[in-house]
């Protein structure tokens, strides 16, 4: 009996060893390198914009189309479908919108114009006062005529809404007035030219009164958008169904669920499995499944136009010292950094990249020099500065961004910077770094941009959402606010340089890598759109064509 | 019985105003409130939208302050709106109630129909091979952390046999299968090991060897004789098993995306939703003392000894109790 007892031990504890393996085990073994971006550690690749993506083609006329597809969101999950909500900050939530809703104006990235959408024109003289013509044949889901009327609703609405990124797209906004039932006027408070770029962004679609009143929680859905919404479960999925009576046209597929899958290995499965045919969360563990299965996935690319990287507390003795700074952009090695946070999916900026600016925001500074790797320039740095081996503390709340964390901690020990990483979750790291309680000297974030420089005041001007330096210059957030005022696109693009040069100088912080999005979709689906900032990724061109 | 239950029902009061209370401490404690939250993914908030929210959500104001308005609005059955996305708590809660329900219910059934034979196998042939393996199998079973099952599951059944969806609950009953195993894994091995000892001590009784000894046949034996006497404990384990279920698995929703109220919680605390989170976990408190009432309650129907011990308890209750008769009515009686 004791033997046996041995030998059932044994075999029990082979067959659960075997059942790890086997589960483990990916359906073919992955062989060669995938299509990736980034490059082998230790050789930094050029940073090279990337080609910004075509608009999407239409499918095959003789095409045989899918009726439903479903779309994998990554941590990105839609827990409200307001715009008027704090909550509704997410991608997931932009992407929503932009099939449900209509905006006022529409913007090409690649040319930077603003083309028609549900004004068919614009005009300013002053850029204090705004005159839009609307489309006349414009009806909302539950039926109701778009007139001038909604506009002044929707932003009134807008205006109110405490916090939100809808409310700071419309603040500049005095008065707003339906001069008739298809022209509506804006004066706003002070000239101010980014007024129609705000017009485009996607929780500025608009809205019915009648909807929101009759439903609180999910009258805000009611747009004049290509697609209407079916169900939606908070913070779970949305399905949304084709709009056929939508002014702009019939939109290829019948109806689109986006799924929040929290748990990375499941959205794997799911694409592998055929449950979902388009995933925008993959892993970069997970991704050669695909690559290496060409006949039945295809893999689109995009870097983000947000730096990942890190911002120096400007209000601390230690980080306020600019040779400390230099010290510590020249002892870390960015491509290092960029490859053990991210993988493939990391991009490191060249030594030769100087500025902080968005991957693909206007008036970007290319000329500004860079902050090569040099520990050797880094000690001589550190010996002048006023550091006297404190223990500096990073704070990161993303696992990518504190993997590059562990990266600058060695890296800086190396040249005598004792480091320690306070590694938290968002909201935490929100509170931690807020001026009054600042504890960090650095932290390692996003910063956020969208192709609109006036975006830079969100990272750079005291008080803004994103400014995790405590960054105060004075000439900064003047030229920040004149640059709003100026109607010669020269001279703004020369004040936006000067801003970046002013940044660079004071070295507030610095980019450690582009992160790389990857999104994997099963072959015959077309109509995709994803330009680098994901306020403009659209779905609504979406299909699948069955036979290609 | 039925004052026992009303008892049972009233000591819900000071309970949910005790776990309320300390929903709301230990949120104020956590780092990070609801405005940091939005801030974290705010791109443009203002100044004065900033202050909006301050003000809105009380933050200006003392944590005791913001107990002392949620209490109220309590009190008239409110249990508000969530800070974060403005969406009425008890309508999400009742929303995801379903999807929690279905899967408790699911890993109920099959953990109990897995555990109860494999626990009364187990107790019969004491000792043999049998035994042992399932004591192994008991012992992996309470071992293994969900999260690592989970995907081990997902590997396996969805991945390498594609029996199973991956992800969600849009694929009916197939969705429910691999969520409802991961949740009744630590069931079975819980009950299955409490199922054996019990039927183990009941099987040893003196009742049990006079029957065999009369020659009553030894199924008749287990299912008449033994059985009966080791529900009890079984019920219990069961009982806190569902209760714990019904309170929210979060790893298991995670893991599967399924949409149940562990992961509303989850999400509530990850935003700093104070008054969601708070909401939730009331719920979730009444879930699971209302299921431990009927579990005390099937006490009752299962062992008749129970029973009359809540009948003698209440004659007892009444015979202490002061008369209440009118004056008039009283000393009449006493002539």
């Amino acid at each position: 009996m004791k033997n046996g007892k041995k030998t059932l031990a044994i075999i029990l504890s082979l067959v659960m060893c075997l059942m790890l393996v086997a589960a483990c085990a990916p359906a073919d073994a992955p062989t060669g390198q995938g299509a990736t971006g980034g490059g082998e550690a230790g050789s930094p690749p050029v940073t090279q914009p990337p080609a910004l993506p075509e608009p999407p083609a239409p499918p095959r006329e003789e095409a045989n189309l899918a009726e439903h597809i479903e779309i994998i969101l990554d941590n990105n999950q839609i827990g409200v479908l307001n715009p008027m909500s704090p909550a509704s900050h997410t991608p997931g939530t932009n992407q929503t919108f932009t099939m449900i809703h209509d905006r006022l104006l529409n913007y090409n990235i690649e040319s930077g114009e603003f083309l028609p959408a549900l004004a068919t024109t614009w005009h300013t003289d002053d850029y204090q006062t705004f005159i839009l013509t609307l489309r006349d044949d414009v009806y909302f889901h539950n039926g109701d005529h778009f007139t001038a009327a909604d506009v002044v609703f929707t932003v009134n609405h807008a205006l109110d809404a405490a916090g939100t990124n809808v409310q700071a797209q419309w603040s500049p906004v005095e008065t707003v007035t339906a001069l008739d039932d298809y022209t509506v006027e804006f004066v706003l408070r002070d000239l101010n030219v980014d007024f129609y770029f705000n017009m485009t962004m996607p929780m500025t679609g608009m809205l019915n009164e009648r909807a929101i009143n009759e439903d609180p929680d999910l009258g805000a859905a009611v747009g004049t958008g290509a697609f209407r919404l079916r169900e939606f479960v908070s913070n779970d999925f949305v399905t949304v169904e084709r709009n056929d009576a939508w002014w702009g046209g019939v939109m290829p597929t019948q109806s689109i669920t986006l799924r929040f899958i929290p748990e990375v290995a499941a959205r794997t499965i799911m694409m592998q499995n055929g449950e979902a045919q388009i995933c925008l969360g993959i892993g970069s563990e997970d991704m050669r499944i695909f690559t290496d299965d060409p006949d039945n996935f295809f893999i689109t690319l995009q870097t983000v136009n947000n730096p990942q990287g890190i911002s120096f507390n400007m209000a601390n003795p230690i980080t306020a010292d600019p040779y400390f700074r230099r010290a510590v952009v020249h002892g870390i090695n960015r491509a290092e950094v960029a490859i053990v946070a991210a993988g493939d999916w990391g991009l490191p900026p060249g030594d030769d990249e100087g500025t902080l600016w968005g991957f693909q925001t206007e008036f970007r500074n290319n000329d500004l020099p860079g902050w090569a790797f040099d520990q050797d320039l880094a000690r001589s740095y550190l010996e002048r500065s006023s550091y006297n081996g404190e223990t500096v503390e990073i704070a990161a709340a993303v696992i990518t961004n504190v993997r590059g964390a562990e990266v600058i901690q060695q890296n800086l020990s190396r040249i005598g910077i004792n480091v320690v990483i306070n590694q938290m979750d968002a909201p935490s790291l929100a509170a931690h770094w807020a001026a009054e309680d600042n504890r960090s000297q650095i932290v390692f974030h996003g910063f956020q941009f969208t192709l609109n420089s006036a975006s830079a005041r969100h990272n750079f001007v005291p008080g803004g959402a994103q400014n995790r330096a405590n960054y105060d210059n004075a000439e900064v957030t003047r030229l920040l606010n004149e640059a709003a005022t100026m109607t010669d696109r020269d001279e703004r693009e020369a004040t936006f340089m000067r801003v970046q040069e002013l940044i660079h100088d004071d070295l507030v912080g610095k980019n450690m890598m582009w992160r790389i999005f990857g999104q994997v979709a099963a072959n015959g689906i077309g109509g995709m759109y994803f330009p680098p900032d994901t306020h403009w990724t659209d779905f609504r061109h979406v299909y699948w064509d069955l036979d290609a | 019985m039925i004052r026992y239950v009303l008892m049972r029902i009233l000591w819900l009061i000071p309970v949910i105003i005790l776990v309320s209370f300390i929903v709301f401490a230990l949120m104020e404690l956590a780092p990070g409130t609801i405005l940091d939250a939005i801030l974290a993914q705010a791109e443009g908030m203002t100044p004065e939208g900033r202050e909006q929210l301050i003000r809105q959500h009380n933050l200006d104001r003392p944590m005791i302050y913001r107990y002392g308005v949620y209490m109220l609005n309590l009190l008239q059955g409110d249990l508000g709106v969530s800070d974060h996305t403005g969406l009425d708590i008890w309508t999400m809660f009742i929303n995801r109630l379903p999807n929690t329900l279905i899967l408790s219910f699911t890993a109920l059934v099959i953990g109990a129909s897995v555990s109860i034979p494999l626990g009364i196998a187990a107790a019969r042939k004491a000792g043999s091979i049998t035994d042992n393996v399932i004591a192994v199998f008991s012992l992996i079973g309470m071992s293994l952390p969900l999260f690592w099952l989970g995907i081990l599951l997902l590997l396996l059944f969805a991945q390498q046999l594609a029996w199973f969806p991956a992800g969600g609950n849009n694929h009916g009953i197939r969705s429910i299968i691999l969520p409802a195993l991961c949740s009744s894994v630590g069931m079975i091995a819980m009950t299955t090991r409490q199922t054996r000892s019990n039927m183990l001590e009941v099987l040893r009784a003196d009742y049990l060897r006079t029957a065999r000894a009369k020659g009553v046949p030894e199924e008749a034996v287990i299912r008449k004789h033994a059985l009966g006497n080791a529900w009890i404990p079984v019920i219990t384990a069961i009982g806190t098993s569902l209760a714990a279920q019904l309170a929210g698995s979060v790893v298991v929703e995670t893991v599967f995306a399924w949409p149940g109220i562990g992961r509303m919680a989850a999400e509530a605390v990850m935003a700093r939703d104070v008054t969601a989170t708070t909401g939730v976990i009331i719920m979730t408190t009444i879930l699971y003392v209302l299921v431990q009432l009927v579990v005390d309650i099937m006490y009752a129907f299962v062992d008749p000894r129970i029973k009359s011990q809540y009948i003698n308890s209440v004659k007892k209750a009444k015979r202490k109790k002061p008369p209440t008769l009118a004056p008039a009515a009283a000393g009449g009686t006493s002539k």
